[in-house]
Order: C-alpha cells, then sequence, then structure tokens
C-alpha cells in the first residue's frame, strides 16, 4: 500500500553501441586472455530514484540528450530498466508524439480511429468522442478527405484531439505543447492544462520554463542521466540557470 | 490506495503464451484497425484494386503452366487448378513470413513511442494477409467449374490449411523477430527461404507427380511443414485423397504448434530487451 503513483527505484539504462556479432566472441576471446576490450555502452539513465504522490504534476528540465525522454520511456514501459525497477499504480499513457501510426492515404476520420485504438480506446468510445474530437481540431470540412491533403499542422491539430480526447489517470507529457497556429496552439494549451488539473498524476518534460514554472508542484533536474536537483519549481530553475550558465 | 506493479514486466517462461494470447484478446480492436488499414491500403492507388489479388496469381500460374507444359509435355487436365491452389498457398506463406518476421524492425517509429503488447504487429499483418489470400482463391472457382468439379465436404481441408500456414508463419516470424533486430543475416535468411522453398515444395508439382521419382527422398520432403498445407488445399478442392502418410500429418502438426509455442515464448521473453537497439 502506497499513495503513490510512480515509483522508480535504482533505474539504470544504458544504449549499446556495438552490435552483438562475430566481432563480440573475438572480444569475448580477448577479455578472457584479460584485454580490455570492452566497448562501454552508452549510459542513459544511471541511479534514478522518483517517487511521483499521487495527483502531483511532476516537472523534470534538462539539456538535451540528459535523458529525460529516455526517463519517460522508461516510466511508460517502452524501455526495460537494466537495473532496477519502474512501478506505476495504473495504467501509464505517454503522450509524445501525436501522430503515432497516421497514414497519408487513410482519411483523416480513419486515422482517428486507428491512433484511439493505438491508445487503447475502444470502438465504441471513439464513437462517442468522433463529434467532439473533430470539432476540436476544427477539421469538420477535411475530416472524410485523405490525410495526405492535409497541412501538417492541420495532423498535428488532428493528433492532439484524439490524443486529449479521454483523461488518463498517469499522464506523462513530452514536448507537445506547441502545434498548430497560435489560435489553436492557446486552446492545446488550455486542454492540456484541464488534462492536467483533471489526472491524477502527471509528468511533464519541457523545456518552456514558464509553463512549467506555472503548473508543476516539483521538479527534477536531470544532467548525463542522472538527478542532479529536485525541489519546488523556482529552486530547479535557479540550479538550472546557473548550471547553463558555465 | 492501489497496489504498484511493475510497468509491462518481462513475462515468465511458463506464462509468456497464455500472457500473450491474453493480451491479443484485449487488443483485439486494435489488430482489426490495423488489418483493415494494411488491406486497404495496398491497392489505393490502383485502377482495378483488389482484382489484383486474383489477377496476380493467375499471371503467375500462367507462367509456370507454360514453363512446365515446355518441360514435361502434356500435364494432367486438372494441373492448373492444382498449381493456382499451389501459387495462392505460397504467396500467403511467403508474405506471411516476411511481415511476421520483420515484425519489430518494420515498425521501430511507433515501438519506439508508444507501448502495447508487441505481439499485435504480427498477428495484424499476418491476418492482412490471410483476408487477401481468403480473397484470392476466388480465382479457383472459373477452373472448378470448367473442370467440372462439385466441392465435398473436404472442402474442411482448406481453413485447416489456411491456419496451419497462419500458425507456421507466425511461430517461425516470432522466433525470429528478435535475432533480426541484431543482425540484417537473418533478412537474408528468410528470403532464402522462401526463394528455395518454392521449389522443395509442392507448388509448381504434386506429391503424386513426384511419387515416380526415388521413393527414399520424398521421404525427407515430407519433412518440410509446407507440403500438408498445400496438399490440403488441393485435395480441400478437389475431393481426393490426401497424399501425405501419417508421420508427416503428426510431424506437420507438432511443428506447427511446437513451433508458435516456442517462437512465442523466445519472443515474448526477449523483446522488451531489445527494443533500445531499435
Amino acid at each position: 500500500m502506497s499513495d503513490h503513483s510512480i515509483v522508480m527505484e535504482n533505474i539504470e539504462l544504458s544504449f549499446p553501441r556495438h552490435r552483438v556479432g562475430l566481432k563480440s566472441i573475438f572480444r569475448w576471446m580477448q577479455r578472457r586472455m584479460g584485454k580490455d576490450a570492452s566497448i562501454d555502452p552508452f549510459v542513459a539513465l544511471k541511479d534514478v530514484n522518483i517517487k511521483v504522490k499521487k495527483g502531483e504534476i511532476l516537472g523534470i528540465i534538462g539539456k538535451n540528450g540528459s535523458g529525460k525522454s529516455t526517463l519517460l520511456r522508461v516510466m511508460s514501459g517502452i524501455y526495460q530498466p537494466d537495473e532496477g525497477k519502474a512501478m506505476a499504480s495504473g495504467p501509464v499513457n505517454l503522450l509524445s508524439n501525436v501522430r503515432i501510426g497516421f497514414n497519408g492515404n487513410l482519411s483523416g476520420r480513419e486515422n482517428a480511429y486507428l491512433y484511439g485504438s493505438i491508445l487503447g480506446h475502444s470502438r465504441q468510445t471513439m464513437d462517442s468522442l468522433m463529434q467532439s474530437i473533430i470539432e476540436f481540431a476544427e477539421l469538420e470540412a477535411f475530416i472524410d478527405q485523405p490525410l495526405r491533403t492535409y497541412s501538417s499542422g492541420m495532423q498535428a491539430r488532428l493528433g492532439l484531439s484524439v490524443a486529449s480526447a479521454v483523461q488518463p489517470e498517469i499522464l506523462l507529457i513530452d514536448e507537445v505543447l506547441a502545434v498548430g497556429d497560435e489560435g489553436f496552439k492557446e486552446r492545446s494549451r488550455e486542454r492540456i492544462k484541464s488534462m492536467v488539473q483533471d489526472a491524477a498524476t502527471v509528468v511533464i518534460v519541457s523545456h518552456n520554463l514558464n509553463y512549467q514554472k506555472q503548473v508543476c508542484d516539483r521538479m527534477l533536474l536531470m544532467e548525463d542521466g542522472r538527478v542532479v536537483s529536485e525541489g519546488t519549481p523556482d529552486e530547479v530553475i535557479a540550479v538550472y540557470r546557473e548550471r547553463m550558465k558555465r | 490506495m492501489s497496489e504498484m506493479k511493475v510497468v509491462n514486466p518481462i513475462s515468465r517462461t511458463l506464462t509468456a503464451v497464455p500472457e500473450a494470447l491474453r493480451n491479443l484478446w484485449t487488443h483485439r480492436g486494435l489488430i482489426r484497425n490495423f488489418t483493415s488499414r494494411d488491406i486497404s491500403q495496398r491497392y489505393r492507388n490502383s485502377i482495378i484494386g483488389y482484382f489484383w489479388t486474383i489477377l496476380e496469381p493467375l499471371l503467375l500460374s500462367a507462367v509456370y503452366y507454360f514453363l512446365f507444359t515446355i518441360i514435361s509435355g502434356n500435364p494432367e487436365e486438372r494441373y492448373p487448378l492444382w498449381i493456382i491452389l499451389g501459387v495462392v498457398t505460397w504467396q500467403f506463406f511467403s508474405r506471411g513470413l516476411n511481415e511476421s518476421v520483420n515484425c519489430l524492425t518494420g515498425n521501430k517509429n511507433m515501438i519506439r513511442q508508444i507501448y502495447f503488447p508487441r505481439e499485435v504487429f504480427a498477428v495484424s499483418k499476418v491476418l492482412a494477409q490471410l483476408i487477401v489470400t481468403c480473397m484470392s482463391l476466388f480465382v479457383a472457382v472459373p477452373f472448378l467449374m470448367y473442370l467440372d468439379i462439385s466441392l465435398t465436404s473436404q472442402i474442411i481441408y482448406v481453413p485447416i490449411a489456411l491456419l496451419l500456414v497462419t500458425l507456421q508463419v507466425l511461430g517461425v516470424g516470432w522466433f525470429f523477430a528478435v535475432p533480426n533486430v541484431h543482425h540484417g543475416d537473418i533478412a537474408h535468411m528468410t528470403r532464402f527461404i522462401t526463394r528455395a522453398g518454392f521449389f522443395v515444395s509442392p507448388v509448381m508439382w504434386t506429391i503424386s507427380m513426384a511419387k515416380g521419382g526415388r521413393a527414399e527422398l520424398l521421404d525427407y520432403l515430407f519433412l518440410n511443414p509446407m507440403v500438408l498445407p498445400l496438399e490440403l488445399m488441393r485435395s480441400g478442392f478437389d475431393g481426393t485423397e490426401v497424399p501425405v502418410p501419417s508421420w508427416a500429418v503428426a510431424w506437420c502438426l507438432s511443428f506447427t504448434f511446437g513451433m508458435l509455442i516456442l517462437g512465442l515464448t523466445v519472443f515474448k521473453k526477449t523483446e522488451a530487451k531489445v527494443v533500445k537497439r531499435l
């Protein structure tokens, strides 16, 4: 029993730099003979311990390549950690790319159904949500046209509209806040804000510090795959700015 | 207050298969959507659309028929029917195997961005091939009418044959899907299996035609698990006896189900760790 939604214990994840093949047999033999022939893997996450309380909004910041997105992928089960355990109290929804599975030859409606089922929604759910999805994406006139005739902004609108149609319990967001033109951007920010407020637990990765400051209860700073700072948004952002100067 | 659970844990060896089957059942809506996407997309830009599913095996069979008549003179009356059933079944096998072996490498963008059970990919791809194959089978109708063959209760062999091919393709595909991420060699090997297999399987010929050859070699031929489905297809349509000895039937069935269980278990045990190599 716990009042946490996500618990990550001693997570370690590294990406191999070499392929398994004949050479790896030679390297293994060389190592047996006492030579150092191993190729160091790229360590993406190391000693990561995170506990997210139920109802908490956690922000993660850090430079490019510091392991933020990888961390979300471990949380959502895409990557299995090499060491440690990633645990959650329920299904975890990752919102990263809002155009997953999109296919140019299918109509907007068909793509919406497909994306919905990828997100785990049943056909009945999608049937009942379809009208509001189309309205929110402002695509009434185009919804039965093939997706290849859409502009990239229209595609992104459709994707975000589907992705945000159902309120998940545990939500992970990876930099999807800025799509479409100014008008839609504003509405999508509102939509995500309301998702964030309604979801039991949220983890947000973003470079938009002002946004993070507004919504987050707590923040983490990541550097080279480790959590280097943790605390209130003001504290962590101050540390981040300090470190960026160096 | 709810229990904390490890996110998408790797299956235990013994529960891998039932777990995968349960996943497939709960994701049946997704499988259906993927399958219908594949089918409707296949002939999207062609003028005669679905007609290609029939025309393609028909043209191929015509070429083989022509070739075979040159080599061995007058073939039997039913030979055109046999060859077209052989071609349709073999196309299902080779395309299905190709799709299922590439089920991880071909979907890397989706796999890296969202989690759902990855056994869904191979099943939906192979199902799409199965449906296309069923549509191609209508090509047999004019031949049946021309040869004046009426269907018997043996038609039940046809779905059995298709099921056997489906399960074989999935089992072998799952077994090699993870190695295929590591090495390009697997893709070459699959291509070889489908090309060489075409000749050592009764596609252009039948078991009854081979009976005239060396009998002791024929036994080795029955080790090929595709012999039974191919011959079941033919016997299913024309009502003749299945020319496969019972030991070979038993071998084919145990290969199919053994490979399915082995392949799915290996897949479930290893796929999670290979995602970061995609």
